[in-house]
């Protein structure tokens, strides 16, 4: 063929597929390049994290340690620490005296006993090794051959060089010599270094004295501390196991496998300095924030740390997040979708400022816990650089804040959430009498079978056994229906009783009051109801309720008419006697006393005055207690606050309150609204509560929570979280019903929820509180288990919480009542007037201070006699009054074990028994009370007694503890600082002034820049400047004086004082009275 | 504060937003999840490959097409698959020809894997919340077909029998349709009975029910269209009712009988109409009789898979038979 068409080439065969391969291979190259990246940086972000880190804090360090040097040199300027300095010193040359002869012999000493012990060593192997053989040899002939092996290295005489006195001597000694000699050398030499140690004590112990002293007054580390830190900082290493920059930093505990590795980006947390953002902040160069300065900073709270060791307790253990995961802080803080724990929230700054944050983890642990003795750190303010905000002096403005837990666990407890909501471990009560009455009927079910079969039993011995089963039964039931009766008394709703609110009440003013509340008491728990109504329905509602409650009420029997009293008195009365413990009132547009009680500014314009006469004599219901007045007291009081009215009310009557049909149709709706929760209603005292039950409400799954229609809207803007629902359901709570189509034409389909009228702060807390609330990962043995005493603490305080002592009474150091700041208990400030003080007594201490059988009398009966009906038995003295409480028994017993715990007493108590006093001591006793007229300020009970400022001792016996009395005789300030009680005065002390003149006197105290002492010779009272005295020494005990015989009295003065006033001194002993 | 506080200027959405129709941030969270990503590029490849195929099975055919026009050709030399010349070997050796075009895949789809194991993580969860049943609560992707078949049938039928019987079948289909053309190339004309019976079990039967699973069912499996939010609160009123109540029997063994009689019925009517189309064929006159059965018993079975659905979804009919053992 002469046209050849070209043939095509076969592509398969032909075509070349070098470069796709060669392209392909490349593209494998580099993923498996990017591999490598991600493996090592993508997927390891802390690590250029460190690396900033390390520069950030270096940065620091070198800013921080002059600073701590100029500190240090300026304290070592201080005063304190030359003294300090000077007596080191002159121990230390003390020291340097004897010393140096002891170390040279010690030297002296060290090479002989070098030189015996190479011999000796040598000589005691061979022994060892013949020993063996000897042990184990088979016959008589091969040990005859041994022993003489062995005697002749015992016979050897071993060359050794010894030192006695600089003289070298070489010797030749056998073994035997040579063990004698190591040995008195080895007890010489030990002998001496016990001297040495001995000698070196007292400067050792000062050198520690003063360390102590620096560490203590300087505000920072050392600046010997921050130069380690530096050290290990440049060296590019992390952490407390000194790590490098590139490696994980975690927390294993192994216990069960937690770990935690927050601190690969959170390196700065557990550093020993305290570099706080704004710290960060100002010693970075540049004047931009540092973008991770948050992330960087020491905890904030070390005190916290001391007392959960993150290597014990990790960090996500109270934080959450998912602490192995170092990815992401997306994923390490568990913020990816449906992780059972994400990270605890920070608060809005506004609340952040008042509130502390993230406390929604301690209450997974600490639930049976009503208040943490915790104070968050105080917040700072940051300005746009991120600079601390400072004050003129540069020093940081810091905001004081509470914590979230002890503001919810109040709330929660106080406005009576627990009402609708069940809270483990809250308003037990009723579960308690349940419990008891199902053991009630099994035990009734064991006795009457009992019974039967002790009818027909014959044998007397079974006869006998039954007997005592049937008897331990009846026991048993007798302590359970008495604890049942107890708990009856116990159960407090949180709102007033009603079943008498036709005595008590206006009945025009029930319908103002349940329409809004706040409008009448803006300070009140009361909520308002009906916001999800229409105004028209929210009213019928508020009428129907009104008429059942006013249908429902008795009238109180024993309300009498009363007479008109004296407001002017009773206005005094109300101010002394001790009601703002609890109340608040309006008092010249200031509103005074404390806010746990209902705020009496308005209440004239709510009560009718004989209830209220009634009431104020006998409260008898609620934690009201009785102040025990008299009833014309009781009629001033009324009548004072009867005339406190101004609120504004529009009262309106309502057209059916006595109507029972209408009445019938509130009954449904007190139901409704589980008005019961609250407040004592006849016929709903056994209605359950309505609202959910909140004790695990942080671990609910969000799919459970009810945000209605407004899911969507919560998702699109990121706030599909628990903390999210919380605070708007409290803030609002009715908002999740939006859009929701409610179909009941009365109403009763809405959501229930009342408002509380919450604080930005309060709902903070109460969200934080049920965040925290949730089902706990953490194990048993990691959450707080306290002692027996730390069990007393935690019930304590409810009833303290429950019946407001804090409100009169100081329970923790450094807290103070509200009450102690009026002008009229701060007491009269006239320099002349003994009585400095008209406040309620401090209770610290109290544990110690008195029998727990006393107290328990006295918190049962503060008057302690029938006769002081109307007044205080103990401190008659005092305007203020220690009411009645009706508190039940095991209240009581409660608040007893909580004082004895608070100051670590053991329980129960057991009395010392007391050496009794002879007669000769007796005498004594009676004269040096006399002596020093203890009656002076100690009261008798006699009201003729003038000047009384200090406790009736007529009760010391039996109320204080023997071994108290005898430390408060010695030293009263260490025990109750700021206590009126002298010191010393049972002592004689001679004073010598900078002008040569002698005082001689007794009861020496120092009051702001004086000495304060009774002139013996005189008897006059003396104010001496401190700085005029030259010197002033104790003579002698005082008692010694007194009588001549009693010289010869080897006893201790202060323990006979102390048993006069236990054994002997009593209502029966004449008291000494000093009219002044 | 960083990053712990809520997001600044999020205020909070206190206003009531119905379910958008359309939801792109949701679908794009769907697509994006990795657990859906093979299913997406699954659908993607499946429509490429199902093209290239194609392409190749009708070129093939146009070719057969030639040589049975074209004895001559025929006897000739020549290849069996398109494209061809006369002048082209007839076999092309496995060695280095196919090997190294498979060696060059293997590259590409290494280098993809590491790839996408860089970008998208295993799509492991949270542990497990044993209080809450996750709401939708999804089977592995490669699952999600039988979840919803679990919505038409018994567990026990809808997990085990029907998706043994279609697989089974599927595997089956080389030895009831034993035609040895085909082999080592692909064609359509020559398998066209055994290609369309596959591609109906395993697209339809299959990737449509996962991609319905997956993109479709929302929380308490309910409809909702691509892209349409998920609202766990949402209602929607459905009584499906069995049966044998619609035509108002009650006694157990009325329903038991009445169940069986439908479902011979309906196996008779299939079987019927599947044999009246499949009478003429070229196929049915070479199958033995018990290749016949097998195919008319796999044909009968995947079918009530797609009848069931139709009953369920257009007339609420729950079960067809019921019986204390199992339910149709």
């Amino acid at each position: 063929m002469a046209e050849k068409q070209p043939v095509p080439k076969d592509p398969i065969q032909t075509k070349s597929l070098s470069l796709p391969i060669f392209l392909a291979s490349a593209v494998l190259m580099g993923s498996v390049v990017l591999a490598g990246y991600d493996e090592f940086f993508g997927r390891r972000p802390y690590k250029a994290i460190q690396e900033n880190f390390v520069t950030v804090y270096s940065n620091y360090l070198d800013v921080l340690k002059p600073a701590q040097e100029k500190k240090l040199a300026k304290l070592k300027d201080s005063k304190a620490y030359k003294a300090l300095e000077e007596k080191l010193e002159a121990a230390k040359e003390a020291m340097d005296a004897k010393v140096p002869a002891i170390a040279d012999e010690l030297v002296e000493l060290q090479g002989n006993i070098d030189s015996l012990q190479g011999a000796f060593k040598n000589a005691r192997a061979q022994l060892g090794a013949y020993r063996y053989s000897l042990e184990t040899a088979r016959s008589d002939e091969r040990r005859e051959t041994i022993l003489g092996l062995m005697a002749d290295v015992k016979a050897t005489k071993l060359p050794v060089t010894l030192v006695t006195d600089g003289e070298s001597k070489d010797l030749s000694l056998d073994f035997d010599e040579i063990t004698t000699k190591l040995n008195a050398y080895k007890a010489r030499k030990s002998k001496l270094d016990r001297q040495r140690a001995a000698l070196s004590k007292p400067s050792s112990a000062l050198q520690k004295q003063l360390d102590d002293f620096v560490v203590k007054n300087l505000d920072g580390p050392l600046p010997a501390n921050v130069a380690k830190l530096m050290e290990k900082t440049n060296k590019g290493l992390l952490g407390s196991e000194g790590k490098g920059v590139t490696d994980i930093l975690q927390i294993h505990i192994g216990e069960f496998d937690w770990v935690d590795r927050c601190e690969s980006c959170h390196a700065g947390a557990r550093e020993p300095v305290t570099m706080r953002e704004w710290d960060i902040n100002e010693t970075t160069p540049g004047d931009e924030p540092v973008e991770m300065a948050g992330v960087w900073t020491t905890h904030p709270h070390k005190g916290l740390l001391e007392i959960h060791d993150p290597s014990r307790f990790g960090c996500s253990m109270c934080h959450n997040g998912n602490g192995r995961s170092v990815t992401s802080e997306h994923l390490a803080h568990g913020m990816n979708h449906h992780w059972l724990f994400p990270l605890t929230q920070r608060n809005p700054d506004a609340v952040e400022k008042e509130m502390g944050s993230f406390e929604a983890g301690c209450i997974q642990c600490h639930k049976d816990d009503i208040y943490l003795n915790y104070t968050p750190s105080p917040y700072v303010e940051m300005d746009e650089k991120g600079h601390g905000v400072r004050d003129d002096k540069g020093n940081l403005v810091e905001y004081e804040r509470v914590s979230a837990f002890n503001e919810a666990r109040h709330l929660f407890q106080f406005k009576g959430c627990w009402g609708c909501h069940r809270y483990e471990g809250v308003d037990t009560q009723g579960e308690e009498i349940l419990k008891i009455k199902s053991e009630l009927l099994t035990l009734d079910d064991k006795e009457s079978r009992l019974a039967v079969s002790l009818k027909s039993e014959r044998d007397l011995n079974a006869k006998r056994k039954l007997n005592m089963q049937i008897s331990g039964i009846q026991t048993r039931r007798d302590e359970i229906v008495a604890k049942s009766m107890d708990l009856e008394k116990e159960r407090q709703k949180v709102g007033p009783n009603l079943k008498n609110l036709k005595s008590k009440v206006r009945p025009d003013w029930l319908l103002p009051w349940l329409l809004n509340p706040r409008e009448f008491r803006p300070t009140t728990k009361m909520p308002q109801f009906f916001k999800n109504l229409d105004e028209a329905q929210a009213k019928e509602h508020a009428m129907k309720i009104a008429a059942y409650l006013w249908q429902q009420s008795d009238i109180r029997e024993d309300v009498g008419t009363y007479a008109p009293g004296n407001a002017t008195m009773g206005e005094a009365l109300f101010k002394k006697r001790g009601c703002l413990g609890c109340h608040t009132i309006e008092d010249n547009g200031v509103t005074i006393g404390d806010g746990f009680g209902t705020d009496l500014s308005y209440v004239g314009d709510k009560v009718e005055y004989n209830f209220l006469v009634k009431w104020i004599m006998e409260p008898d219901s609620g934690v009201m207690p009785n102040l025990r007045l008299s009833e014309e007291d009781a009629r001033n009081v009324a009548t004072f606050l009867k005339s406190k009215t101004g609120s504004g009310v529009n009262y309106e009557t309502i057209a059916n309150l006595n109507d029972p049909a209408f009445a019938a149709q509130g009954k449904a709706l007190v139901s409704n609204y589980g008005c019961s929760g609250c407040h004592e209603i006849k016929d709903h005292e056994t209605e359950g509560r309505i609202g959910t039950e909140l004790t695990k409400e942080g671990s609910k799954p969000k799919e459970r929570l009810d945000f209605g229609r407004l899911e969507h809207g919560f998702k699109r803007a990121h706030r599909y979280t628990h903390k999210a629902f919380f605070e708007e359901k409290l803030r609002n709570p009715g908002v999740f019903g939006k859009g929701k189509v409610y179909e009941d034409p009365d109403g009763l389909d809405r959501l229930k929820m009342p408002d509380f009228g919450l604080s930005e702060k309060e709902i903070v807390a109460l969200s934080t509180f049920l965040q925290g609330s949730v089902e706990t990962q953490i194990p048993e043995e990691f959450r707080y288990n306290p002692d027996e005493r730390g069990k007393a603490i935690q019930k304590g305080w409810w009833v303290v919480k429950k019946y407001n002592c804090i409100g009169c009474h100081q329970i923790e150091a450094g807290v103070e009542p509200d009450l102690w700041a009026l002008p009229q208990y701060v007491g009269k400030t006239d320099e002349g007037a003994k009585r400095s003080d008209s406040r309620p007594p401090s209770l610290l201490g109290i544990g110690f201070r008195t029998n727990p059988k006393w107290l328990a009398d006295f918190l049962r009966n503060p008057t302690q006699t029938q006769a002081k009906l109307h007044g205080n038995g103990l401190r008659d003295y005092l305007d203020v009054r220690m009411p009645t409480f009706r508190m039940s028994e095991g209240e009581i017993q409660t608040l007893v074990k909580f004082f004895g715990a608070l100051d670590s007493q053991s329980i129960p108590y057991v009395a010392p028994v007391l050496a009794p006093l002879t007669a000769q001591e007796l005498q004594m006793a009676r004269n040096v009370f006399k002596e020093v007229n203890c009656n002076s300020c100690h009261g008798t009970g006699d009201p003729a007694q003038k000047g009384v400022i200090a406790p009736n001792l007529e009760w010391a016996g039996r109320k204080l503890r023997s071994e108290w009395t005898s430390r408060w005789l010695a030293d009263p300030a260490a025990l109750l600082p700021g206590t009126n009680m002298p010191s010393n005065f049972l002592e004689e002390w001679r004073v010598i002034k900078t002008d040569g003149s002698i005082i001689v006197g007794t009861g020496p105290k120092e009051v702001r820049g004086q000495l304060r002492l009774k002139d013996s010779a005189t008897g006059k009272s003396l104010k001496i400047p401190l700085d005029s005295i030259k010197e002033r020494m104790f003579v002698r005990y005082l008692a010694s004086s007194i009588t001549g015989d009693l010289k010869t009295y080897k006893g201790d003065h202060l323990n006979l004082m102390m048993r006069y006033l236990h054994e002997a001194y009593n209502a029966g002993e004449v008291p000494i009275v000093t009219p002044k | 504060m960083f990053f712990l506080s809520e997001p600044s200027g999020m205020k909070p959405e206190l206003e009531v937003h119905p379910p958008a129709i359309f939801d792109g941030q949701q679908l794009w969270d769907l697509i994006a999840l990795p657990d859906n990503v093979p299913i997406v590029l699954m659908l993607v490849l499946l429509i490429f490959y199902m093209w290239l195929a194609f392409r190749q099975a009708f070129a093939n055919d146009r070719l057969i097409e030639q040589l049975e026009a074209d004895p001559n050709l025929a006897k000739t030399h020549h290849r069996k698959t398109a494209p061809w010349h006369p002048s082209w070997d007839k076999t092309v050796s496995v060695w280095p020809h196919l090997l190294k075009r498979e060696f060059l895949a293997a590259i590409i789809v290494t280098a993809f894997l590491i790839v996408w194991s860089v970008f998208l993580d295993a799509p492991l969860e949270s542990p497990a919340n044993p209080t809450l049943t996750m709401n939708p609560s999804k089977a592995p992707w490669y699952f999600l077909g039988l979840q919803e078949i679990l919505v038409y049938f018994d567990p026990w039928i809808a997990g085990v029998i029907l998706p043994g019987i279609i697989v089974g079948g599927l595997m089956a289909i080389p030895y009831i349709d034993p035609n040895p053309m085909g082999n080592g190339y692909y064609t359509w004309k020559q398998r066209k009975f055994a290609i369309s019976i596959f591609l109906f079990g395993f697209l339809v039967l299959w990737v449509a029910l996962v991609i319905l699973g997956t993109f479709m069912r929302g929380p308490g499996w309910m409809f909702f269209y691509p892209g349409e939010t998920w609202d766990h609160l949402k209602v929607v009123y459905e009584i499906n009712v069995d049966l044998h109540e619609m035509f108002g029997i009650t006694s157990a063994m009325g329903k038991g009988l009445f169940g069986g009689a439908v479902c011979l019925a309906y196996s008779a009517v299939a079987g019927g109409i599947f044999h009246a189309l499949f009478r003429k064929s070229t196929m049915y006159a070479r199958m033995s009789l018990m290749q016949y059965i097998h195919l008319q018993i796999f044909m009968i079975t995947m079918m009530s898979l797609p009848v069931k659905m139709i009953l369920r979804l257009a007339f609420n009919v729950k079960y067809v038979w019921v019986t204390p053992w199992f339910n149709i």
